[in-house]
């Protein structure tokens, strides 16, 4: 049997692993975006043009190269840069607090709450007087995915149903949600239908500075609270009763991750439109490399999220030289036998 | 033991007092003006009962884990009844049954939660503190490994290690042998009573071995449809009647060759 100090230098080699994982993982992030960045229907940028294209005038710049990078693939890569990180956290804390590893904005309908609200919104046209169109559009995001968050946090702790069972509930949630988008899609018109099928597919083709902007600072505005309840996070794993023997008010810890989850899938969707899988799938990774003490889990889920929408990025720009794909049908392409796989895990297990 | 009017000083008032608990669960009473007797810090006390007698439902109507109402319900002359759970977790824990099966968190992570998830402690002594605690239930050697991968004895052993840590006052167990083998669940016991008699806390355990709680309790609380039938020292408790009249066995108490008193059932009674 080893002594004491062994088991504690094994703690600290294992915590240090981690923060060195998290670390590289971060580097390659910031890889990714730069490969973004270079990648698109315009070309492949050597690096004589890059610097060119950054050195130059920056965001003012007036040449094709700086126009296309500051305008158009800049956006798009700090746009899948912090929608996945977004989904990725958001994703994390979700699977923790409804305590299921299926669910995910996306698959448990409060993405598709969201794009409901926006395009009652954009359908009905909606104006919120003093709200810029935009911003009321996100607003309506928000209520409806913050609805469906209540909705489903309500049912899996009242009616008893199971984990198996809120997946059930949240896939009724996702199809009812979807068919109510088609309504809104029947009697749309032109314009907004338009609109409404770049939604649905969630697309980065529409990025701007402002709406960049806004991602990251809801995400570093929602990470700290996020991070600071880490520890009572990691606790509701050990389920609700263990929890509350620890101290935690569940409930409070409950609400309040519910709140950032809707609001990040909110902005997420009212930005880029339903982006699908992310979410799912960056718990999964980083639970495996980093283990579920949520100080590690949270960041590294998010990275990968990330990571992982920013790679979708460039593959749905390798397709074709004629093309872009809209990113969510890659995410979702990849994504689904990654969802069967989990799904066969959890029954196996 | 006399009823002590409210008025008492606070010093004078000792150990957990519950009166007239009652808990409804789904509708349907459970427990009904439950009393118990006072019972005082540094006994290991056993709670006994055939299934669905509301053992569990009473630690957990004690943690504040399920509505009841009660009566009186104070330690150390505190009243509890105004703390929610998560409160009522600074002096009582309650630590359920089992561990769920698939978390992926290291044991001094799990022990780092259970010490950290109320508020942030001073931090600098926690390491050591915490392979200590795993060291006294013999499973520092698990300390990295990770809980998923563990046997259930193991995550067990894990669980205890966490609702002992914090140093509660009173400590509420569910059947914490289940699962556990022999060598394990002797270990567990006594290291519950040295626990228990050193840092003076009050340990309620549910336990099926009525030969364990004839060992190593200092009390017995026999429970059947809800009220308490029998109070006192094991082997006033554990009796050839009360066994008959709780469990419907046939059963004998009979002293080792050791002077231990050990229960023998013969089988079940008539119904």
């Amino acid at each position: 049997m080893p002594d004491a100090g062994s088991a504690a230098r094994g703690h600290l080699r294992l915590s240090r692993r981690k923060s060195t994982g998290l670390a590289l993982l971060g580097a390659a992030v910031i890889g990714l975006l730069a490969l973004d960045a270079l990648v698109g229907p315009a070309g492949l940028l050597g690096s004589e043009a890059l610097r060119q294209a950054l050195s130059g005038a920056g965001m003012g710049s007036d040449t094709a190269l700086g126009l296309i990078v500051w305008e158009i693939r800049l956006p798009q890569a700090l746009m899948a840069l912090s929608i996945g990180a977004a989904l990725g956290l958001a994703g994390a804390e979700m699977q923790t607090v409804l305590d299921n590893p299926l669910a995910s904005p996306f698959t448990l309908g409060i993405s598709s709450a969201a794009a409901l609200g926006a395009a009652l919104t954009l359908v009905l046209g909606l104006h919120v007087p003093g709200v810029s169109d935009s911003w009321a559009l996100t607003a309506t995001a928000f209520v409806f995915a913050a609805a469906c968050a209540a909705l489903l946090d309500g049912v899996a702790r009242r009616a008893r149903l199971g984990a198996a069972g809120i997946v059930l509930f949240g896939i009724a949630l996702v199809f009812t949600f979807n068919a109510l988008l088609s309504l809104v899609q029947f009697v749309a018109n032109a314009s907004a239908l338009q609109d409404l099928v770049f939604w649905m597919m969630g697309s980065l083709a529409r990025s701007s500075w402002p709406g960049v902007i806004a991602m990251l600072a809801a995400l570093l505005a929602v990470a700290p609270f996020s991070m600071r309840s880490a520890w009572q996070l990691t606790a509701l794993r050990f389920g609700e009763e263990r929890a509350v023997s620890f101290g935690v008010d569940t409930r409070r810890v409950r609400r309040a991750a519910l709140l950032r989850i809707s609001l990040l899938s909110a902005l997420a969707v009212s930005l880029v439109g339903v982006i699908g899988f992310v979410g799912l799938i960056a718990p999964h990774i980083a639970r495996s490399f980093w283990g579920e003490d949520h100080r590690w889990y949270l960041p590294a889920s998010a990275l990968v999220g990330s990571a992982i929408l920013i790679a979708s990025a460039i593959a749905a720009k390798l397709v074709s030289p004629s093309f872009v794909l809209p990113v969510g049908i890659v995410t979702t392409l990849v994504g689904i036998p990654f969802f069967v796989a989990a799904v066969m895990r959890r029954q196996a297990a | 033991m006399t009823a002590m009017a409210d008025s008492t000083p606070q010093a004078a008032v000792e150990g957990l007092r519950v009166s007239g608990l009652n808990t409804r669960l789904r509708g349907r009473p459970i427990l009904e003006a439950l009393s118990l007797p006072q019972l005082s810090p540094g006994s290991l006390v056993g709670l006994l009962g055939p299934n669905g007698s509301g053992k569990s439902t009473l630690l957990k109507s004690l943690a504040g884990l399920v509505p009841s109402s009660c009566a009186g319900l104070s330690l150390a002359g505190r009243d509890l009844r105004a703390l929610n759970a998560s409160d009522r977790a600074e002096y009582i824990r309650y630590l359920p049954q089992t561990l769920p099966g698939d978390i992926h968190l290291t044991v001094i992570g799990s022990m780092q939660v259970a010490l950290r998830a109320r508020r942030p402690l001073d931090r600098r002594d926690e390491l050591p503190a915490i392979v200590n605690a795993l060291e006294e239930l013999g499973i520092a050697h698990l300390a990295n490994r990770y809980l998923d991968e563990l046997s259930g004895g193991q995550k067990q052993l894990v669980g205890l290690a966490q609702a002992v840590c914090r140093e509660p006052d009173v400590l509420l167990l569910d059947e914490p042998l289940a699962s556990l083998d022999l060598n394990h669940q002797h270990h567990v016991m006594q290291m519950l009573g040295q626990l228990t008699r050193e840092r003076k806390l009050l340990t309620l355990i549910v336990l099926h071995d009525l030969n364990n709680v004839l060992r190593y309790c200092d009390q017995a609380l026999l429970m059947r449809g809800g009220k308490l039938v029998g109070s006192g020292a094991p082997d006033a408790v554990i009796t050839e009647q009360s066994l008959a009249a709780t469990f419907s066995i046939r059963a004998r108490l009979e002293t080792s060759s050791q002077g231990l008193p050990y229960v023998l059932v013969d089988g079940r009674l008539p119904d």
